[in-house]
């Protein structure tokens, strides 16, 4: 699924990167009610890291949006 | 005052009224995409997640106060996740502000109170930075005194969860089987994949 991802937005057709940040959205709630402060660290940054990935990716129009 | 002494510190209540002001929010939203049919679009649904990412540093914070206290260092992480989250949340309302910024652009979805959602967004995710800036200048005054968590908190933080597995199934539902999102989402496309809609 991530190796189709991957292939998707190296191809600029995707944005099914949405879907991946909700699911990396969910790590990072659910690793707050393990008692491990790096991995929560760790998964939040992803998820935040990786919204800020998807914002670029609208930014830099491989991701054209057309309102 | 009587909240206060039932709870306990008022950074404590702070955190509960922040994950529920943001769950207020995203049920509201809900409400726009279901009562006036407006689909969010791909920045909208950013949004949303900056909201989600800045509340689960609240359940962060609201989780380590289960014993009465919470240590400086994690409140400290707890309010620098929520900032980091709100700043990253404004960049994408600042970008849905200025696609529709030129004169005469009706702007995306109809306002609400005489503002758009993204620009109503773009006030939330301040007020996060304001309200984490003010928790953490005033943190001895906020912190002073033992929580006493209860059903609130657990309830609070069931409430989140439940909006963060809806958000998910929204997105999934939104976007079906296929890999693209439209701009302007028209129809619930897994609905229409699975033939339940035709």
């Amino acid at each position: 699924m991530i190796l189709s991802l991957c292939s998707a937005l190296w191809h600029r057709h995707s944005r099914a990167v949405e879907t991946l940040s909700h699911l990396l959205l969910i790590a990072a709630f659910a690793s707050i009610f393990q008692d491990r402060r790096n991995l929560t660290l760790a998964s939040f940054l992803v998820a935040v890291g990786f919204t800020a990935f998807t914002l670029w990716l609208h930014i830099s129009e491989r991701l054209p949006l057309n309102f | 005052m009587r909240a206060l002494r039932i709870i306990g510190p008022i950074g404590y209540l702070a955190v509960h009224l922040e994950i529920l002001v943001l769950c207020m929010v995203l049920l509201g939203a809900f409400g726009i995409q279901f009562f006036e049919g407006e689909l969010p679009c791909p920045l909208c649904i950013l949004q949303r997640l900056g909201m989600m990412l800045a509340a689960t540093g609240a359940a962060f914070m609201l989780v380590k106060w289960k014993d009465g206290e919470i240590s400086p260092r994690d409140y400290m992480t707890g309010h620098g996740m929520i900032i980091l989250a709100a700043i990253g949340g404004s960049f994408v309302s600042i970008r849905q502000i200025l696609l529709h910024i030129m004169p005469g652009d009706a702007g995306y979805g109809d306002p609400v109170m005489g503002l758009h959602l993204y620009s109503w967004a773009l006030v939330v995710f301040l007020c996060l930075i304001g309200s984490s800036a003010i928790c953490l200048l005033f943190n001895t005054w906020f912190l002073e005194g033992r929580a006493r968590p209860g059903w609130w908190s657990r309830a609070v933080l069931g409430l989140l969860a439940l909006l963060i597995m809806a958000n998910t199934v929204n997105i999934f539902i939104e976007q079906g089987f296929h890999v693209l999102l439209p701009d302007d989402p028209p129809r619930y496309q897994l609905l229409y994949d699975l033939g339940i809609k035709k």
